[in-house]
């Protein structure tokens, strides 16, 4: 089997899908996560008394989200008041989301609603509210139902604009998490496999789903089907062989990503994490892969050709790309963590992540098993025509 | 009347030829848009996410394998010696992938018309028609000039997947998915860009011929 897997990585070099592979990478890798700051200092949030005011005069270190269930009630009731003047409301989709026009019955129900959650509004900057903070969540899912569901005002969905500024003190905070929990390194090593997992979740599917149709398009396959070798060990030798190329594509990334940062921390004195972006091209990325390329080798031994892979996980990456950090349920198959830092929130949500990384070994796993058993099957009919099956001879 | 007979003898092989794989699952792309998205109650903006990013991949689905067709299957040294000129049964068969790509994108547009969606349909399904015409000449010219056609796959999924992320940051006035942007000035520079790809391909088929 070894002796396979190298043949298979020795074929996989000669090939041009590869280095168009490793080009792809490169340009998403140098145009997307390559904006990094010429000094680590450089993140280190200004004083608000030097900084250069937006355009509300106000200084601006980011957003964060809000835990105060008064300021939640408040922000949530203005947004019902400005949905039913502006008399549209936010559809989450399967993909896209929709603007939905609002009957007349849906606004006054909004207007009732806030109403009912608070008759004075806010009064000096803040809500009188007049119900408790368990009564509005009551309210707020009613309105969501009426709505249709899965709005704005779906739980799922209030968090994405239930935030407030940052504080310096905040800021200061993110900063210092940064060094000294994430050692640097680790907050960008999220964000790395945030951008290397957008590539992982689709562009593999190029080196792997035409493997097994080479072996048909060079008309190997009837010596192959006849040599004294399981069909797992041939399936799972070309697996390993991919999966090994594509890793160390990325971990090639992650060198080069682990030596700039060296490089930067360096000059200011900061010591960094150099396992760090290993650590999450192989939990975070890897595991993506390896699915990729299962389910790209089982559809392409069920339909004979590779070309089913590229609806199929086009679909599926759609659905894995939003939101950009905080979902980690089953459906997504790249872990999204579109920013850096937010080490706090990192750790809260560590838990989702690695049920879902080892969720997805698993199931690459039982794919690839799955991928053999077939090409198991169609080894024994040699033209793999389902009709044979089914064919009764006349004797 | 022997010319009309072997014209229609073309058209016939061609088109068995061309309904196999690649054609289904592009056509079941297309039609599967009503099941993934929701057609209904469509404003500009949200047609264009189905009509610059979903739709073209169809292109590159049906377009990018056809000039390999005769290599793929050892047959280029028998095809290429026939009297009629392989050129001539290249832009058969794109004028028939476009047929189908035209009704079928056509037909989709037409439905979320019917759901009552609001946006002007020639604009959308003109633009929604030259993205995917440009992204499979894009595969299937570099398919040709690789001899991959999995390389001609990759290369025109990355460009779309590229274009969409950065929002035409790098392409500037040749931004290929422009709809999204509520634009369709980008449009015609798209059209020209194809329209020299196509010429281009007709050439290096008409000399490798």
């Amino acid at each position: 089997m070894f002796f396979l897997i190298y043949k298979e990585i020795k074929y996989q070099l000669k090939s041009i899908i590869l280095y168009i592979f490793i080009g792809v990478v490169a340009l998403f890798y140098f145009t997307q996560f390559f904006h990094l700051p010429s000094n680590i200092d450089d993140l280190e949030p200004t004083p608000p008394e030097e900084i250069s005011d937006n355009m509300y005069g106000l200084p601006s270190y980011g957003v964060t989200s809000v835990d105060d269930p008064m300021l939640e009630m408040q922000i949530v009731y203005s947004r019902l008041i400005l949905t039913a003047r502006i008399g549209q409301v936010l559809k989450h989709g399967f993909i896209i989301n929709k603007q939905l026009n609002l009957t007349d019955e849906q606004k006054d129900f909004l207007k009732y609603s806030a109403n009912k959650i608070s008759s004075k509004g806010i009064v000096e900057g803040k809500l009188v509210p007049n119900v408790t903070y368990k009564e509005y969540k009551e309210i707020i899912k009613k309105v969501d139902e009426e709505l249709g569901g899965n709005t704005q005002f779906n739980e799922k969905y209030i968090s994405s604009y239930i935030n407030r500024p940052k504080t310096y003190e905040e800021a200061i905070k993110s900063f210092e998490d940064i060094v000294n929990k994430d050692k640097i390194t680790g907050a960008f090593g999220r964000i790395f496999a945030d951008y290397m997992g957008i590539t992982a979740g689709i562009f593999p599917i190029f080196l792997s789903a035409f493997i097994l149709t080479r072996d048909k398009r060079f008309k190997a396959h009837e010596i192959i089907y006849n040599r004294n070798i399981s069909s797992f060990k041939y399936i799972l030798s070309k697996y390993i062989a991919v999966n090994i190329i594509i890793l160390l594509c990325y971990l090639a990334f992650a060198t080069h990503a682990t030596f700039i940062f060296s490089q930067l921390a360096s000059v200011s004195n900061y010591s960094i994490n150099y396992f760090s972006f290993y650590y999450y091209t192989l939990t975070w990325v890897f595991p993506t892969v390896l699915f990729v390329t299962s389910l790209s080798f089982l559809l392409s031994i069920v339909f004979n050709n590779g070309i089913v892979t590229l609806p199929v996980f086009t679909i599926l990456w759609f659905i894995s790309l939003m939101p950009l950090k905080g979902e980690y349920g089953l459906s997504k198959y790249v872990i999204r963590f579109n920013t850096v830092g937010q080490y706090d929130n990192f750790i809260m949500w560590q838990g989702d992540i690695i049920f879902n990384r080892v969720a997805y070994l698993v199931v690459s796993i039982i794919l690839v098993l799955l991928a053999s058993l077939i090409w198991s099957w169609k080894r024994g009919n040699i033209d793999a025509s389902p009709k044979n099956k089914f064919y009764f001879s006349k004797i | 009347m022997q010319v009309l007979k072997t014209n229609f003898t073309l058209v016939k092989y061609n088109t068995q030829i061309l309904f196999n794989i690649n054609t289904i699952v592009g056509i079941v792309l297309i039609l599967s848009t009503p099941l993934v998205f929701s057609l209904t109650l469509l404003s500009y903006k949200e047609i264009s996410f189905i009509a610059e990013l979903y739709l073209p991949i169809s292109g590159i689905i049906f377009l990018t394998y056809i000039g390999n067709i005769e290599t793929d299957h050892n047959v280029y040294e028998i095809s290429y010696t026939k009297p009629t000129p392989h050129i001539f049964i290249f832009i058969l068969r794109l004028a028939l992938l476009l047929t189908i790509i035209c009704v079928f994108i056509g037909g989709i547009f037409y439905y979320a018309k019917l759901q009552e969606s609001t946006f002007p349909y020639l604009e959308i399904f003109l633009g929604s028609i030259i993205t995917t015409l440009y992204l499979g000449l894009i595969g299937l010219t570099i398919a040709k000039i690789t001899n991959s056609v999995p390389a001609g796959y990759l290369i025109s999924i990355c460009y779309l997947i590229f274009e969409f992320i950065t929002r035409g940051k790098y392409t500037g006035d040749f931004y290929a998915l422009s709809l999204l942007n509520t634009s369709f000035e980008e449009k015609y520079n798209i059209l020209l860009l194809t329209i020299i790809i196509l010429i281009s391909n007709i050439v290096i088929i008409y000399k490798k011929s």
